[in-house]
């Protein structure tokens, strides 16, 4: 998994499948967060699957720190995915 | 003044607020409102372009239709922009000093692209809509609180529901069996419900309801069988005198009371016994149950009594010798009789794909590639047994540190690609052994509970903690087992591929904790790991303690393909 960052916008691709993947995915989410505003948009290209921690991070942005998140899905089972798990609304997940 | 020229002055007054947003120099602005006259439409636009420049007093301050307030036009020519890329935009404008009460004025902007006078301007139209806004906001107020009211009456109604439903037995794994069921109500309250009860360590029952009718009326028929039979199977078992015929004798009595005249009731009850090998049966109307032998033929077991019905007494109970039966599949009508996207039932592709699918996971995607819209409720029991070469093809012992975990993950990837060519699989299976894996090691060894975790990561306390759970001498001794097991060649022409992590922790109630997993209320940050691995593998399925959980997916080993070739 890579991650590019750039004004507000943070763009993953790879598989995201392993527990370094989860905590360089914090790290940087946390990084466009702390430094800019609160809204940030990630794009995720080429992943099928996410770590549960990732999701943990990212609802804990938007629920706690009040982060505002747009996340892209490029991967229609990524979407499902994020879908059976009803966190399309909660997350501002867009189909790409 | 005359009526029309009152208009005309009204008009006319109207036109200021266009002035902070428009440059009178650039673009022409024309008013309309329908309740104006064309006459004194003309007139008031005559004014305008003989004056060229407006009042001051008036500022746009919103957008209505619009959660994002970034998308105010801070010039005329983003406006102008805006009008361009839009049939309309909703506008509020704010009358400015004019003492301490401010008027809003809602207008709808229309953008006519068309060249008058000399040099390309444009024509703005505008309609007054405070008053229809003001109605619609009233009606989404309104709206809302209805919504919000019945979104609670339908959460608490499905808590509820979740609560009345007793599933024991499912994503279990016992004595070489695999429990799983799946569960999909049409609407929050369901005709569908079913159960399933631990009677004994090796007898379970089984019962899948279905109630005539779809919504409200056949939930409260459904609901009340279920909760009529949990307590009698309760009482059963606590007097020590459970009765398989007995139970169902004393539903059938007490539901056909409550039963319309015209109403039925179809279900199938199992009584699955794995010292005897056997299991008892009756299925009241309901389809069905499918049962596939070792070398593969399946058969279908058909109901042995007619749906319940307040004026019909059957009670007929048949036995099954299960010693050579390798797959066995319980189901509504929901799921065989739901439509096809070629136009005919499931029913046609079911046996296939049961032959064909090694888990229930696997099966409901068959399904699920197959139909269209769901018009029933759905609800599958699903049982599995299959033999794995005693060896496992690749096991570990690790410590309960991270460290150790990512570097069992990367040796299970390797072995993975060494088994399956297939890098979707791959991937998949390694995310969901990263996510038991993980659980192993924060809830089983380390002992940390969900609520802790979830308290610590509110607190960002998370990873501190675990390196310090780590380090002590209790956990210091704490190992975890993976151990990953083929079968041999099944009859479809697939193997199973069987991983087990076990961890040296207390154990947790697994049915709690996907029951809490699969609430479509859930909104916390922890608690979707299993969900996730059971999205995306054949299925996982636990022992009865909770401290060894199974992997089982089917794969086209990479061995049989170079055989084949």
């Amino acid at each position: 998994m890579q991650i590019e960052k750039k004004d507000g916008k943070m763009t993953v691709t790879g598989l995201i499948k392993t527990i370094e993947d989860s905590t360089h995915f914090k790290e940087e989410m946390y990084s466009l967060l702390n430094t800019t505003t609160k809204t940030l948009a990630i794009h995720i290209t080429d992943s099928f699957i996410v770590t549960s921690s990732i999701i943990g991070t990212m609802l804990k942005a938007v629920n706690v720190d009040k982060a505002k998140l747009t996340v892209y899905v490029y991967q229609d089972d990524l979407y499902t995915l994020f879908d059976q798990l009803k966190l399309v609304d909660l997350l501002n997940i867009k189909k790409i | 003044m005359s009526d029309n020229d009152l208009q005309i002055k009204e008009l006319q007054d109207k036109l200021k607020y266009l002035y902070a947003v428009m440059d009178a120099q650039k673009f022409l602005c024309a008013v309309y409102d329908s309740h104006f006259s064309l006459e004194s439409f003309n007139s008031a636009f005559q004014t305008l372009f003989i004056d060229g420049r407006l009042g001051s007093d008036f500022m746009l301050v919103a957008l209505l239709d619009s959660y994002d307030k970034q998308q105010l036009p801070s010039t005329d020519k983003a406006l102008i922009h805006m009008l361009e890329s839009s049939d309309c935009v909703k506008a509020v404008f704010e009358m400015d000093g004019s003492g301490d009460i401010k008027e809003k004025l809602v207008l709808s902007l229309t953008l006519s692209r068309f060249h008058f006078a000399d040099d390309g301007k444009y024509i703005i139209t505008m309609s007054d809509i405070t008053e229809q806004e003001r109605v619609r906001k009233q009606e989404i107020e309104l709206l809302k609180y209805r919504e919000k009211y019945h979104n609670t009456q339908q959460r608490d109604a499905f808590k509820k529901q979740m609560k009345i439903i007793r599933d024991e037995v499912s994503h279990r794994d016992s004595y070489g069996w695999f429990f799983d069921s799946y569960y999909k109500p049409l609407d929050i309250l369901s005709g569908d419900t079913y159960g399933s009860i631990v009677v004994r360590d090796e007898v379970y029952l089984f019962y899948v309801i279905d109630a005539m009718g779809k919504g409200l009326a056949a939930s409260v028929t459904s609901i009340q069988s279920t909760s009529f039979i949990n307590n009698a199977v309760d009482i059963a078992l606590n007097k020590n005198d459970f009765n398989f015929e007995a139970i169902i004798r004393s539903f059938c009595a007490y539901i056909k009371k409550q039963l319309l005249d015209e109403e039925l009731l179809c279900v199938t009850f199992i009584l699955f016994d794995m010292r005897e090998q056997k299991f008892c049966y009756a299925s009241f109307g309901m389809p069905p149950i499918l049962l596939e032998s070792s070398k593969g033929d399946v058969v279908r077991l058909s109901p042995n009594n007619p749906p319940i019905m307040s004026f019909i007494d059957s009670n007929n109970v048949g036995t099954v010798d299960i010693s050579d039966i390798n797959k066995i599949a319980i189901f509504s009508d929901g799921f065989n009789e739901s439509m096809t996207k070629s136009a005919r039932l499931y029913d046609k592709f079911l046996e296939n794909d049961f032959f064909t699918t090694d888990t229930l996971g696997n099966l409901v995607k068959k399904f699920s590639e197959k139909t269209t819209e769901f018009e029933d409720d759905i609800t599958v029991i699903y049982m599995r047994q299959v033999e794995f070469k005693e060896k496992p093809e690749f096991e570990m012992l690790i410590e309960s540190s991270k460290r150790e975990i990512i570097m069992a993950l990367e040796e299970i990837d390797t072995f993975l690609r060494s088994i399956t060519e297939d890098e979707m699989q791959q991937a998949s299976l390694a995310m969901s052994i990263n996510e038991l894996l993980m659980n192993a090691y924060e809830h089983g060894n380390l002992g940390i509970s969900s609520e802790y975790k979830q308290n610590l990561l509110m607190a960002d306390q998370y990873e501190k903690m675990l390196n310090e759970l780590e380090k002590k001498p209790e956990n210091l001794i704490n190992k975890i087992f993976i151990g990953i097991y083929l079968s041999e060649e099944l009859p479809n022409g697939t193997r199973l591929l069987k991983i087990i992590i076990s961890d040296s922790g207390k154990g947790f109630n697994f049915s709690e904790a996907i029951k809490h997993a699969n609430s479509p209320f859930n909104t916390e940050f922890r608690g979707r790991g299993i969900k996730m691995s059971l999205h995306s593998v054949g299925g996982i399925y636990y022992n009865s303690k909770g401290k060894k959980v199974t992997i089982l997916d089917s794969i086209k080993y990479s061995s049989d393909k170079k055989e084949e070739k």
